[in-house]
């Protein structure tokens, strides 16, 4: 290869990567290096003060943070666990040999299609907390339970809420895309197996786990990003409440940066999540050297 | 392979329109000619009463052919982050904005709002002109910050048909509503749960106690705003009542039992109710015979006296209006007699007296209730950390509501917080 | 497996996943007055498209939906091409600074938040592009980056080098590898990751409303709150125009349904 072919190849992987680069960084990168500014100050909006580390001291010694914290690891365990679990589960029934099984993946796949915005109000209404709320009607009709459940008004009650919409929301996308794996699995790899007199559960083990491996690696991680980034399901449904119980960061950020407008400690917060990030990245790193190496 | 050739059409499709929207700009986006100015209006209003809004401002080009109003249409619970965007990056929101009432002052004290004190003659109207509530909510610091532009307030329903079955009148003090409240309260199918309730403390916000609060002379902070003072005799002997009312004489619901209050009078489990205008259209959703069994009526007198509760929006202008004077014609047409009594016949109702007397709203059955209580209702504090102050009543109330702490824990509790809030000596 | 058993479990899936939709599939063809009648109704005694015709007249949601297509098309058209040809060069091909590009992608996924809306807004002013589509989408693409390219990094690692070992020796250029071969073998990637960034561009509310300041370009997600005030929501418009908003996603992911399967991948796997 002559000289001007030898820096095209060298210069392409830079080029590959520069239009999504160029975007990420001007609206992106740009508004965080303004954010991180901006967690030093105490910003009004038209005024503002240096005041060093103080906004990060705030946000550490505010009790309600922590419970943020927690709540938001409580849905993120949770949900991607709950997402997972079920879509595997039903990925796995939507596989048999059923018929309608366009007509399922459609009906399952609706509630993800549609905005949260509006699938939250809706969840907030049919969960009143009293026998006219259309779940309570619904589990007091069918006589699941006695007295109507306090669904939104009750802290647990109320994570709990929060916790089954966001399964309830996702769940049809996971489901889809691990079913796209499992049927790629030609039956030709399991014949092979029943050849050898395989068990179902040896068959499970050696074929359909790995292969179904890098399929799940890979949503887990998107439902991971998700879950850090939960807002509408908790704002709309109880708006952090009863009494900051079911407040999880993202809305305790926008409540500080809208609400008190305090930004300096709601940008503040946002960065102290930074070693979180450093860990994550560190297992995610050992993780995908791992999975692909067959 | 199938999926190549679409993706190079499929590219060659975007690199196109991506051009094309670069260039082109969007249907209908041609601006005014020289002369003329445009004012932007940022609302709420809903598609109906924008609707009537617009025929109004076009009456209102009609007659000033060199200023034409553009409307523009923001969801009432973003607004405020919208603003405060604009303003965070130096930009001019809008030339008028349809403003909660409550938000007001915070913006008066950050300075972006044209104060309009100078401008009363020129927008031809004075505080006599308004109802004493609304416009004690665009005062701060001793100007005025905008203009009152609608209001509401909360009245009492009662069960027409439950007051007529046992021969009572609606209750006009304390005493004769807590006494009508236990006659109505009632066991109907004798399974040993209360199906109707006489009355119901109807939320846990800062609205359901302040009525109470203030018809017993009582306030949310003192008259120079500095501290709070809601857990003085006042305060406790108001939210006693409605405790006590709720555990001692059972005559409400206790909050695991509430449901929303509209919905709870429609169904007929709550023989009273304390809510405002949009009322009588919540109740048709649910029951749609509403004649049956609706009553209006003013709120019981208080053992000081008689009160009642602002909501509503108010007319800002931004400090750095480009088109000043237009605008301020602009607000002084949203003030006249013409303009408000028409979108109260649309249902927002008006915060000028003039048009408040109108026959249609003295002739009016429904309305005519809202209007009179109007004299004396009172608005929350006018106060920029109310957003906060709001949020601390809302978590003791509770708190005293579930009998977690005694009404005067409860209150003292709110008032330790907001008297920090405020920068109170010895409070941190 | 039973069958009956399996169809006995995907049936109560469904029911609980669509439950909600259709009541408010059945709201949608109520009259205001029976919306809250209790008992509920689920076959409305009231039947009428009244509410759809209203939602149609009265807000301009004829505009708003095509406006949503347009973004949402361009957004996801955009970024998909983007991000395949990023994440093909962070797979596979090796670079100085690449682990720093990482950390900065995963920091960028789950630190600022809410406070970014405001530095976006300064440079969508300065650009002089409010109220103009690219201003929505622009961001879009932008914000959409991160996720999906480690995301797709992903699926192109799946792929086995062997065959990209193959092209090398037949002195194909890196782009001839990326698009020919690679590609097409990470479809279900790339159809993944439509989907996701068509529902994210369809439902971004809080940027529209923020950079747009009337009819002309709004989105459908900005005008489904026109029936929500303060005090009272119109459920019954509502309803009726979160059907109409519905039905573009559904016809998007029918036509990326097919992609899902990862077939060629596993011929090549085989192999």
């Amino acid at each position: 290869m002559d000289k001007l072919h030898a820096l095209i190849f060298k210069a392409t992987p830079y080029l590959f990567l520069l239009p999504a680069l160029i975007f990420f960084g001007i609206f992106v990168l740009f508004p965080m290096f303004w954010s991180f500014r901006l967690s030093f100050f105490d910003w009004r909006v038209v005024s503002e003060q240096f005041i060093g580390l103080q906004n990060y001291i705030n946000v550490l010694t505010d009790p309600i943070f922590y419970v943020a914290l927690a709540n938001t690891l409580l849905y993120l365990i949770t949900t991607v666990g709950g997402q997972v679990i079920l879509g595997l589960f039903f990925a796995f029934l939507l596989n048999q040999r059923i018929r309608g099984r366009a007509l399922f993946r459609v009906m399952y796949y609706i509630p993800v299609i549609t905005s949260w915005a509006v699938v939250a109000i809706l969840w907030a209404m049919l969960l009143s907390p009293t026998k006219y709320g259309i779940l309570n009607y619904a589990l007091m009709s069918l006589g699941i339970t006695g007295s109507p459940v306090h669904w939104l008004t009750e802290a647990w009650l109320a994570r709990i809420s929060i916790i089954m919409f966001s399964i309830w929301k996702g769940l049809g996308w996971t489901t889809m895309m691990f079913l796209g794996t499992l049927q790629s699995i030609p039956q030709k790899v399991y014949e092979v197996a029943d050849l050898d007199n395989a068990t179902t559960w040896r068959k499970f083990q050696s074929i359909t786990l790995p292969l179904m491996s890098p399929v799940v690696a890979v949503v887990t991680a998107q439902l991971i990003i998700g879950a850090f980034n939960i807002f509408p399901q908790v704002y709309i449904l109880t708006g952090g409440g009863p009494l900051h119980s079911t407040e999880s960061l993202t809305t305790w950020q926008f409540s500080n940066a809208f609400t008190k407008l305090d930004f300096g400690y709601a940008t503040a917060m946002g960065f102290l999540l930074l070693p979180f990030i450093l860990i994550m990245t560190l297992i995610q790193m050992r993780l995908v050297r791992k999975e692909f190496e067959y | 392979m199938p999926g190549k050739r679409t993706l190079l059409a499929v590219v060659v499709v975007v690199a196109a329109i991506c051009l094309a929207v670069f260039v082109i700009k969007p249907f209908s986006q041609e601006g005014p000619e020289q002369e003329v100015v445009e004012l932007l209006f940022w609302h709420t209003y809903s598609v109906h009463e924008a609707n009537r809004a617009r025929e109004l401002f076009d009456e209102f080009e009609a007659e000033n052919p060199k200023i034409r109003v553009k409307m523009e249409y923001v969801p009432y619970h973003a607004l405020r982050t919208k603003l405060l965007t604009y303003l965070a990056v130096g930009e001019a929101p809008a030339d008028l904005i349809r403003l909660d009432i409550i938000y007001v002052p915070e913006l008066a004290d950050m300075n972006v709002l044209l104060p309009l004190d100078d401008y009363l003659d020129t927008l031809g109207v004075g505080s006599e002109d308004f109802y004493p509530g609304p416009w004690a909510t665009v005062l701060w610091e001793n100007h005025v910050w905008g203009l009152p532009l609608n209001t509401n307030t909360q009245v009492l329903f009662y069960r027409k048909d439950f007051f007529e079955a046992e021969g009572l009148s609606p209750p006009t003090t304390w005493e004769e509503y807590l006494d009508v409240a236990r006659r109505l309260t009632k066991d109907l199918d004798g399974d040993g749960q209360i199906d109707q309730w006489g009355g119901t403390v109807g939320g846990d916000w800062s609205w359901h106690f302040d009525i109470w609060l203030w018809q017993n002379g009582g306030a949310e902070l003192s008259s120079d705003m500095k501290r709070a003072v809601m857990n003085e005799t006042p305060g406790v002997e108001a939210l006693t009542f409605l405790i006590d009312m709720t555990y001692k004489y059972g005559a409400a619901p206790p909050p695991e039992e509430w449901m929303m209050p509209y919905q709870g009078f429609a169904l007929g489990h709550y023989s009273m109710m304390i809510e405002g205008p949009w009322a009588r259209d919540l109740l048709m959703t649910v029951n749609s015979s509403v004649s049956d069994y609706m009553g209006v009526t003013l709120l019981p007198r208080g053992p000081v006296r008689e009160a009642s509760i602002v909501g509503g929006e108010d007319l800002v202008i931004p400090r750095f209006v480009k088109n000043r004077d237009a605008a301020l014609k602009l607000a002084k047409y949203m003030m006249s007699e013409h303009f408000q009594l028409e979108m109260g016949k649309v249902g927002v109702l008006p915060t000028l007296r003039a048009a408040g007397e109108d026959p249609f709203f003295v002739e009016d059955p429904y309305l005519s209730v809202f209007m009179e209580q109007m004299a004396t209702a009172l608005p929350r504090a006018v106060h920029p950390a109310y957003g906060q102050m709001n949020d601390i009543i809302h978590n003791y109330f509770v708190a005293a509501l579930r009998r977690e702490m005694s009404p005067k824990e409860a209150l003292d509790i709110m008032v330790a917080e907001i008297d920090k809030l405020l920068g109170v000596e010895g409070h941190g | 497996m039973q069958s009956a058993a399996v169809y006995v479990a995907l049936i109560v899936g469904a029911l609980v996943l669509i439950g909600p939709f259709l009541w408010m599939l059945s709201t949608s063809f109520k009259p205001k007055t029976e919306i809250f009648k209790f008992p509920p109704t689920l076959w409305p005694e009231g039947f009428s498209l009244k509410n759809y015709v209203t939602v149609l007249t009265e807000a301009p949601i004829g505009r708003y939906f095509i406006n949503s297509v347009l973004i949402s098309a361009i957004t996801t058209s955009v970024t998909v091409f983007l991000v395949s040809l990023a994440a093909y060069s962070f797979a596979r091909l090796e670079f100085k600074g690449k682990n720093f590009l990482f950390v900065a992608l995963m920091a960028s996924l789950i630190s600022p938040g809410i406070a970014t809306l405001i530095p976006n807004f300064m440079i969508v002013r300065a650009a002089g592009l409010l109220d103009t589509y690219a201003g929505i989408f622009l961001p879009y693409i932008g914000w959409n980056i991160a996720g999906n390219l480690l995301i797709m990094r992903g699926f192109f690692r799946a792929i086995p080098s062997s065959i990209e070992d193959a092209a090398k020796l037949d002195n194909c250029s890196v782009f001839d590898i990326y698009f020919k071969i690679a590609l097409p073998l990470v479809e279900a990637g790339l159809a993944t990751l439509a989907i996701f960034v068509w529902l994210s561009a369809w439902d971004e509310f809080m940027w529209v409303l923020t950079v747009t300041s009337g009819d002309a370009v709004r989105t459908m997600s900005v005008g489904l709150y026109i029936f929500q005030g303060p005090y009272i929501t119109d459920w019954n418009l509502l309803t009726a125009a979160v059907t109409l908003g519905v039905a573009p996603s559904i016809v998007f992911f029918l036509l990326m349904q097919r992609y899902f399967v990862p077939t060629a991948a596993f011929e090549a796997y085989k192999g």
